[in-house]
């Protein structure tokens, strides 16, 4: 029912692109920063990290929504590069990161740009907050109004459908949050480090049901970047490259008016990776079974395990047995979200998910880093649209 | 807000005529909801309007316990229904006065609620329905 057609939109250069570095700000509840000072300080990093000149970057990819973050050409400008040859703002949410850097690596891989940038930065905690954001748009008449009002409403209206259909319950959706806690635990950078049990998550009141507030991700202040640039130049600089193995954007039929439209869409159990997921492992060369390790987007905890099942890391309504056996924990033969995720690094709209990914393919993940690491899954959104990513170790 | 475009001014007129009204595809037969300029099923953009009966089941629904974006609209906690037409879309409706959980698979209807400030579908429960 869901099965994908077979398009050419997740091969994203087919290896021909890497990710060489990665740059992050420090996550704040207060940055006291502009945008643009954070965006800034997380591009210079990455090039850094990359060991790229900052006068060899060509190209920017960035996303926000409602005009929360700056516009390349605005870091451009204070990155002072001689030229731009690539701009992309995307406007999208959670859905964009993977997909932004799967446009970074087809302009590589086309020539149309050399050394691409890809950032998000925010005030997400200080200034413009996502998750009580208006999304506008044709289906925001039918929401605000009546105090459907919040993005985690939407997410939590599908996690009741997926679990009722799934046979799964909130004991699934604390095991997600207590399994990544485990990993944020180990990440001098995430911002809940605090050890967490299923009891303790289990005893705190609903936010909306069926969320309570450890199922939530936690809003900041900060800005992450990533420079893709070819896999042959990356192979000269600093770091083992990740290669982009495959990359794309997915939105499955009748994806709706706007970002929090989810009322069209067919099935609220299976989101945009049960669209993808073919198209992903083919362009790949790989089946979901070599998948060393995933970092699967999770504003919310039920968004992990229809990612889980969506992209066939186990079959459909086992997906919370999986995670409360461990497996996806310290230690585990699949771990799922080494940063803690969204959960508990922080809510930099899945970009520092990536860059958790192309930490962990590097072999740079400190105490956190997993034994296996050679073929890393990611994914960015959580309903109606999103993107994925498989990258691979290079040699 | 729900003045309404040309879109979706026939839902809005609706509403305030305590009438829940629809677009349908004169194409593939199908309504639809949010209102939009095409159909999203076969993308025709030829449609009529239409009365339905509010008639349906709970699809899904959340709860809401804390207000997240300033003062609540109704008082806390509240439902937010899905309700799957029997007439095919899906709709939101608001069940602030109904006590207890809603359950997926309840029986419906959804009414029109007139306001001068906001205009919406409310949850009723279908006693005895067919």
């Amino acid at each position: 029912m869901t099965r994908s057609r077979r398009t050419g939109t997740a091969h994203a250069g087919g290896g021909r692109a890497a990710v060489a570095g990665v740059g992050y700000t420090d996550l704040t509840f207060d940055s006291g920063r502009s945008v643009l000072a954070l965006a800034t300080e997380a591009c210079r990093e990455a090039t850094q990290d990359a060991g790229v000149p900052l006068d060899e970057v060509d190209g920017i990819v960035s996303f926000s929504v409602m005009q929360d973050s700056v516009l390349s050409q605005a870091v451009a400008t204070t990155l002072a590069l001689p030229h731009l040859d690539l701009a992309i703002d995307l406007q999208l949410g959670g859905q964009a990161p993977c997909h932004a850097v799967s446009l970074a690596a087809m302009a590589v891989a086309s020539g149309a740009a050399t050394n691409v940038l890809v950032y998000r930065a925010m005030n997400g905690r200080s200034g413009a907050r996502v998750g009580a954001m208006e999304f506008a748009g044709g289906g925001a008449p039918y929401r605000y109004p009546i105090g459907y009002d919040a993005y985690l409403m939407y997410v939590g209206m599908w996690a009741q459908r997926f679990l009722h259909e799934t046979g799964q319950g909130e004991e699934d959706l604390a095991a997600v949050a207590v399994a990544q806690r485990q990993f944020a635990e180990r990440n001098e950078r995430a911002v809940r480090r605090r050890p967490l049990s299923v009891e303790e998550h289990l005893a705190a009141p609903w936010v909306v049901e069926p969320f309570r507030a450890a199922d939530c991700t936690v809003e900041v202040d900060g800005a992450c970047a990533v420079l893709v640039t070819s896999t042959e130049r990356a192979l000269d600089l600093r770091h083992r490259p990740a290669v982009i193995a495959a990359g794309g954007y997915r939105g499955g039929p009748r994806l709706g008016l706007d970002i929090g439209d989810h009322l069209p869409w067919e099935d609220y159990t299976r989101n945009y990776t049960s669209w993808l997921r073919d198209d992903l492992y083919a362009a790949a060369g790989i089946g979901p079974a070599d998948v060393d390790v995933a970092e699967l987007y999770d504003c919310f905890t039920s968004t992990v395990l229809m990612s889980m099942e969506g992209m066939g890391l186990c079959p459909r309504g086992a997906s919370g047995a999986l995670v409360r056996s461990g497996a996806t924990s310290v230690g585990g033969r699949l771990p799922i979200n080494t940063h803690g995720g969204l959960l508990s690094e922080g809510y930099l709209h899945g970009m520092n998910t990536v860059a958790e990914a192309v930490l962990q393919v590097q072999g740079r993940g400190g105490e956190r880093q997993v034994e296996r690491h050679d073929v890393c899954l990611v994914t960015s959104g959580a309903l109606m649209d999103g993107s994925a990513l498989v990258l691979t170790a290079g040699p | 807000m729900t003045a309404g475009d040309p879109d979706s001014q026939p839902f809005w007129e609706g509403v305030r005529a305590g009438e829940l009204r629809l677009p349908s595809c004169d194409a593939c037969g199908q309504p639809h909801f949010p209102p939009m300029p095409a159909c999203p099923g076969c993308g025709a953009t030829t449609l009529t309007w239409a009365r339905f009966d509010g008639d349906g089941q709970v699809y899904s629904w959340v709860r809401v316990h804390r207000a997240l974006s300033g003062e609540p609209a109704w008082e806390l906690p509240y439902t937010i229904a899905v309700v799957q037409l029997r007439a095919g879309p899906r709709v939101l409706a608001v069940a602030a006065d109904i006590a207890g959980t809603v359950r997926i698979g309840d029986p419906v209807r959804v009414e029109p609620v007139a306001g001068p400030l906001r205009p919406h579908l409310r949850l009723r429960p279908e006693e005895g329905a067919a």
